[in-house]
């Protein structure tokens, strides 16, 4: 013991470095003192509502009230740190906007308060009547200069909307990833399921049954030109023959689809450039929603093969390997989607008649619940792997829903009707 | 006469076996089996030999390193192995920084002042540290700062990264919300030189 003291003190001496171990933490989110945008008039304010918004919903920052602002400093010379160091401000934003015939003009700055220094200063040039986008552009800066991490802001989103419309029940939507800024890709008076983005997030692909079959199409999001990759020719088909869940190889050149070929739901590869169509699965249980994981070497599928629906991973390059299980809890784990970085999966879990969003890390052995409602479904993830976004069904309304992974939830305005299906693009810069 | 000599022999057996059975149930067998265990026994004994006893918490220490430490111990080992050629402490060689991290600092035994200091900042960590969630449980990352005699962070280097970003940047913020530990005023510059100049962070929230 003595000897176990003297070796304890002695490192003292060696002038070796100190080891604080941490493993505790707050809940406390950045504070950011943001200052309204300067001049503009009314784009000013719709400039700092779109910032403001998109900030708070990543649910790393607290932003404070406007009226609590002690000051509101036109530029760097007039900030005094302390002052906003006495309220807890981390960081403070001074942002300008100019609205002028040739264009919008925004600049903005962050300031460290406790570093007393600049981190990041920046102008952004928009169109005008675009102030939409130039915001989203700004929020993402601010999040990337703070937190490291790309923001998604800037980002789209594709759903289904499906409302009492006659003619043409079901839509196709791409919306800013706030939800606002909806646009309609296509309509039809049958249903549209399955949108899925290009790796680039120019075009998309979709199952629609407006020929009364299902036919997958591939459409241009900016010129609108769209064309049907695979049509059923054969004679024989039944009425409920059907196509689904296509998703884009990280490469741009396959997409995996579930075909009922011989009735039963199984995964295939369709090559883009020649047209060739190879069977992955075969099973008589049903094999369905395929994703790609973003090395692209490996193919996630939701399949019945264990009596219930678990999730499996195929590897690509091995595949006469049996496919492999990744989940294993509960009777119900669906709707697969990878990670960006690689490392896990998320998807829809079923516990005690809930129908929930989780996580699971491949290196953990447990899954982590992400939401909290009865009815969740249709998880998809953000380009950055913060967000994710789902469908959730309250009162008899389809609505759209995000959760961050730092636990902060949201909804999405839906417009009109029953909106699900939801699938987030990737960087559009 | 016949039945007599089968009574004769009978009895004997039963003698032989009433006999084992009553040696057996007073331990007759087990002493020999004591004995013979004896015969062997101090070979084993005359292993505790100082020198061996050493040797043998020597291997205990290197296991317990994590290996880490081997990049950010680079600099601090000249130092290390001059001193264990002074005092012949071979124990040190290896294991200094992992007693550091595994008997931890805030032990009984070690200076009251120190452990102050080291509380005071471990805090400080803690309240600015926002811990991300819902990441994999078992990340871990160390970060090297360099401070001056105010307490303010000078220098930030990620010695090990989790392999999660959002992990690593939390903790680079929580380092820089800190940015100066006012307990320094109260720290004399021979503390300061020793021990609190440099200070790796190890953010290990799985523990």
């Amino acid at each position: 013991m003595k000897l176990l003291k003297f070796v304890l003190i002695m490192p003292l001496f060696l002038s070796a470095e100190l080891v604080i171990e941490i493993t505790q933490g707050s809940d406390n989110p950045y504070r950011i003192a943001l200052i309204p945008f300067h001049g503009g008039g009314s784009v000013a304010g719709e400039a700092n509502n779109i910032v403001k918004n998109d900030l708070v919903r990543t649910g790393e920052f607290y932003i404070f009230d406007e009226k609590t602002l002690i000051s509101s400093p036109a530029n760097e010379n007039e900030i005094n740190f302390s002052d906003w160091r006495l309220i807890n401000a981390d960081y403070l934003l001074l942002t300008s906007i100019e609205d002028s015939n040739s264009g919008i003009e925004a600049r903005y700055e962050i300031f460290d308060v406790r570093k007393r220094s600049k981190i990041r200063s920046s102008k952004v040039y928009g169109v005008s009547n675009n102030v939409r986008q130039l915001s989203h552009y700004i929020s993402d800066g601010i999040y990337e200069a703070i937190t490291g991490i790309q923001g998604v802001a800037s980002t789209k989103i594709l759903y289904v909307s499906q409302s009492n419309d006659l003619n043409a029940p079901y839509k196709l939507f791409v919306a800013d990833a706030d939800g606002k800024n909806e646009q309609l890709l296509v309509k039809s008076p049958e249903p549209i399921i399955s949108p899925t983005w290009s790796p680039d997030s120019k075009k998309v692909a979709y199952v629609s049954f407006e020929t009364g079959t299902a036919n997958v199409y591939i459409q241009h999001i900016s010129s609108g030109d769209r064309k049907s990759i695979i049509k059923k020719t054969c004679s024989t088909c039944s009425t409920n023959e059907q196509i689904s869940s296509p998703s884009w190889s990280p490469d741009g050149k396959y997409l995996s689809l579930t075909l009922y070929q011989d009735g039963n739901a199984e995964i295939y590869i369709y090559n883009l450039q020649n047209k060739n169509l190879t069977r992955l699965t075969n099973h008589y249980s049903i094999d369905t929603e395929s994703k790609w994981s973003p090395d692209g070497r490996k193919l996630m599928f939701t399949s019945g093969r264990s009596g219930s629906p678990q999730l499996y991973e195929l590897d690509l390059r091995k595949l006469n390997k049996k496919p492999k299980r990744l989940t294993f809890e509960g009777n119900y784990n669906a709707k697969g989607s990878y990670l960006p970085s690689g490392d896990g999966i998320v998807f829809v879990h079923r516990s005690s008649d809930k129908f929930q969003i989780a996580i699971k890390y491949f290196e953990d052995n447990f899954l982590i619940p992400l939401t909290d409602a009865k009815m969740d479904e249709s998880p998809s993830v953000s380009p950055n792997g913060n967000v994710i976004i789902y469908a959730i069904s309250e009162q008899n309304n389809d609505i759209l829903a995000g959760v961050t992974l730092s636990g902060a939830k949201f909804r999405l305005p839906s417009a009109k009707g029953q909106v699900r299906e939801p699938a987030w693009s990737g960087f559009l810069k | 006469m016949m039945t007599s000599t089968n009574i004769l022999i009978a009895s004997f057996y039963s003698f032989l076996i009433h006999a084992g059975l009553f040696l057996g149930f007073f331990g007759y067998f087990e002493q020999t089996g004591k004995s013979n265990k004896i015969v062997s026994s101090p070979l084993s004994v005359k292993m505790v030999v100082e020198k061996n006893n050493t040797n043998t918490q020597k291997k205990n220490y290197v296991k317990m390193q994590p290996d880490i430490y081997k990049e950010p111990v680079t600099e601090s080992l000249e130092t290390i192995q001059d001193i264990v050629q002074e005092s012949s402490y071979k124990i040190f060689e290896s294991g200094i920084d992992s007693l550091l991290s595994e008997e931890g600092l805030s032990d009984e035994a070690y200076d009251p002042d120190i452990s102050r200091f080291y509380n005071s900042i471990k805090g400080k960590i803690e309240s600015a540290w926002i811990r991300p969630r819902n990441i994999p449980s078992n990340l871990s990352c160390d970060l090297k700062i360099l401070t001056n005699e105010q307490g303010r962070v000078i220098d930030l280097v990620l010695l090990k990264s989790s392999g999660n970003i959002r992990f690593d940047n939390s903790a680079m913020q929580a380092v820089r919300r800190v940015e100066t530990f006012s307990i320094y005023k109260e720290m004399d510059k021979d503390l300061y030189e020793d021990t609190f100049k440099d200070i790796i962070f190890r953010f290990n929230p799985a523990k």
